[in-house]
């Protein structure tokens, strides 16, 4: 798979730049404070991207993209990113597609996606390299996304470009098929959601609570070789309304084990809707919600349903942003088939965010997060299961 | 005032007005002053609160006199963003449409008054596009969906952009009867926001004019145009 992974990332390296490419590159460079418990990164279950061991400089994230046309209406996006000089996938590729993308000759516009991308659910993530311009870390909701969900396959997007027709709405349609989303779910599952803005690459791993010696989780992975499928829709209005929801199903067949990677599918199926209003002052107010569920091994007794929503609010003055977001989440074992409790996290979280526009290619970011949470798993590692956690971030974000 | 229409800040803005000027002044050294009254005008809202940045035209009721002459004008897109956000020319005007930016853009567009597409691009490789039918047409960039202007073609002997007072002044107006259209780029309809007939004297003539009824406007966030590419 890492093979695969890798003569895409040429095959897309070389028709980015035998092209016109854009490149983009960016350098985050962080001081941290934070008294975290023990880091999902390293097989602990505290919540922050930072524990307490992390105090002092990190890198947040190096990254190079490229795009550019490739003939035709064709085009090759790749965007690499390292997250950490200790983590475990070094450098890695977090989007890579070729994008069929004509030129609208009406207002109706056709976009064929075909690699490994998004899926459209982020209302958080408006910049390149998918990233948040509000918060550091993201709302739980789209941590997740960036950790377990990634589209590896084929996407179709129809859109209808009112707005650009004299009308008040643009809105469109999205589908798509995919594969190697098979794992989506264990973390949620076993580690519960989390706040960071570290985005799994392709075919990469995350931490998790190292049961049975196991402390790294493969995520894109094809287990039981059934696609999996979404469908989703959004209007936007010219008032600066913006509407979304998506369903989504990898179709996971939880009974195939594959033990290359020591795990089970997971299936995995979950609603989510949002809500972005932007004004014409500066003001944007987000509003997400995300329900599902996922079972692995053919036992009834491992399934989980997890459920989230955020709300966030941000104002521009100028070259600076504030930004406020109030987090809710839950992931609960399913109790019908079991004898006692399951594993139950749930808490919520407060992030407070401040961007500065320095000047071109320099922005400095800081962010207070507070995560209050309770999981009884924790009682597994000595721990208490209730925990409240903070941390403190500076960013300085340099960008070609 | 609304977002983006800061007609004066932009530089296909300024070349067209320098052009203007030049045409206007070699019209005042070919004509007799006799010929020429100067025309001012304000627009206001329903509210009398003044409109700036609205699409000014004047056209002669006599349909034999000869319409404004084409002009060259030029989009350019800067910082992912087309400068100037309103451009308006008269018919058979071409456009260039270099691009300042370091990355590439694809312009098109799919109004009816000018469908046409310039394949992605950096720097100047186009010849300029000439829009040789009267019509708005909506600008956009293929690569980055934020990315819109406006290009008002108008058949007219006079015609600009009002300032961010919605004020406009012509020195040299000749003197008669008149069509004076006004559009507004963030009307949600492509209909005039006001459309009169004005006499436009010989010792010259000065207007208030006030919108008929509230405007249906809408509202354009100032978000950067590299936003919202998931």
């Amino acid at each position: 798979m890492k093979r695969s992974a890798c003569s895409l990332a040429a095959v897309l390296l070389a028709c980015a730049t035998a092209a016109r490419a854009d490149v983009e590159a960016s350098l985050d460079l962080r001081l941290v404070s934070s008294d975290g418990r023990d880091g999902y990164m390293d097989g602990g279950l505290g919540k922050l991207r930072y524990d307490g061991d992390d105090d002092g400089l990190q890198l947040g994230r190096a990254r190079v993209a490229w795009r550019g046309g490739i003939g035709g209406n064709w085009h090759a996006d790749v965007d690499v990113s390292a997250w950490s000089l200790h983590d475990h996938n070094g450098v890695g590729i977090t989007e890579g597609f070729l994008e069929w993308r004509p030129v609208p000759a009406s207002a109706w516009r056709s976009n064929l996606k075909i690699g490994a991308f998004y899926p459209p659910i982020s209302l958080e993530h408006r910049t390149s390299g998918w990233t948040n311009p509000y918060t550091i870390d993201s709302s739980a909701l789209n941590t997740w996304v960036g950790e377990e969900l990634r589209t590896i396959g084929v996407g179709y997007q129809l859109d209808h470009l009112g707005i650009a027709d004299g009308g008040r709405l643009d809105w469109g349609v999205n589908a798509a098929v995919f594969g190697w989303n098979d794992p989506a779910g264990v973390i949620v599952a076993w580690r519960g959601f989390s706040l960071n803005d570290r985005q799994t690459p392709l075919f990469g791993r995350i931490g998790t609570y190292a049961f049975g010696g196991r402390t790294q989780r493969v995520l894109f992975s094809e287990i039981d070789n059934r696609p999996g499928y979404y469908a989703s829709g959004y209007v936007k209005s010219d008032g600066g309304l913006e509407l979304r929801a998506l369903h989504y199903d990898n179709r996971a067949d939880p009974s195939v084990y594959k033990s290359s990677i020591s795990d089970y599918a997971w299936h995995t199926r979950f609603d989510t809707a949002g809500a972005r209003w932007d004004g014409q002052h500066g003001t944007a107010l987000i509003v997400q919600w995300l329900d599902g569920t996922t079972r692995a091994t053919p036992y009834e007794q491992y399934t989980w349903d997890f459920s989230t929503w955020f709300v966030l609010a941000a104002q521009n003055f100028g070259k600076h942003r504030l930004a406020a977001r109030y987090d809710r989440f839950s992931s609960e074992q399913d109790t019908e088939y079991l004898a006692g409790p399951g594993g139950h996290d749930e808490g919520h979280a407060l992030t407070l965010g401040w961007t500065w526009d320095v000047r071109e290619h320099v922005q400095i970011a800081a962010e207070w997060l507070r995560i209050d949470s309770t999981y009884n798993v924790r009682t597994m590692l000595g721990e208490t299961p209730h925990a409240i956690e903070h941390s403190v971030q500076l960013a300085l974000r340099l960008s070609l | 005032m609304p977002p983006n229409l800061n007609p004066g800040k932009r530089a296909g803005d300024m070349l067209q007005r320098k052009m203007r000027h030049v045409f206007h002044t070699l019209l005042l050294l070919c004509a007799p002053a006799a010929m020429a009254a100067p025309f001012e005008m304000q627009f206001d809202d329903v509210n009398g609160q003044p409109v700036g940045g609205v699409v000014v035209a004047l056209r002669s009721v006599d349909a034999g006199r000869p319409l404004a002459r084409p002009v060259h004008a030029v989009m350019d897109q800067i910082s992912l963003q087309f400068a100037p956000h309103v451009l308006v020319i008269p018919v058979g005007t071409p456009v260039s449409f270099p691009n300042t930016d370091s990355v590439a853009h694809q312009v098109y567009s799919f109004s009816p008054a000018k469908r046409f597409e310039l394949e992605l691009y950096r720097g100047k490789p186009y010849q300029p596009v000439v829009f040789d039918k009267p019509g708005i047409v909506t600008l956009g960039c293929n690569i980055h969906d934020r990315m819109r202007a406006y290009v008002y073609v108008v058949e007219a002997q006079y015609y600009a952009r009002a300032d961010h007072e919605g004020r406009w002044s012509v020195p040299d107006v000749e003197p008669g009867e008149y069509t004076l259209t006004i559009w507004h780029p963030l009307s949600r309809t492509q209909a005039p926001v006001l459309q009169q007939r004005v006499t436009i004297k010989a010792e010259g003539t000065q207007l208030t004019l006030r919108a008929p009824a509230q405007m249906n406007l809408r509202t354009e966030s100032k978000l950067p145009a590299n936003w919202d590419v998931y």
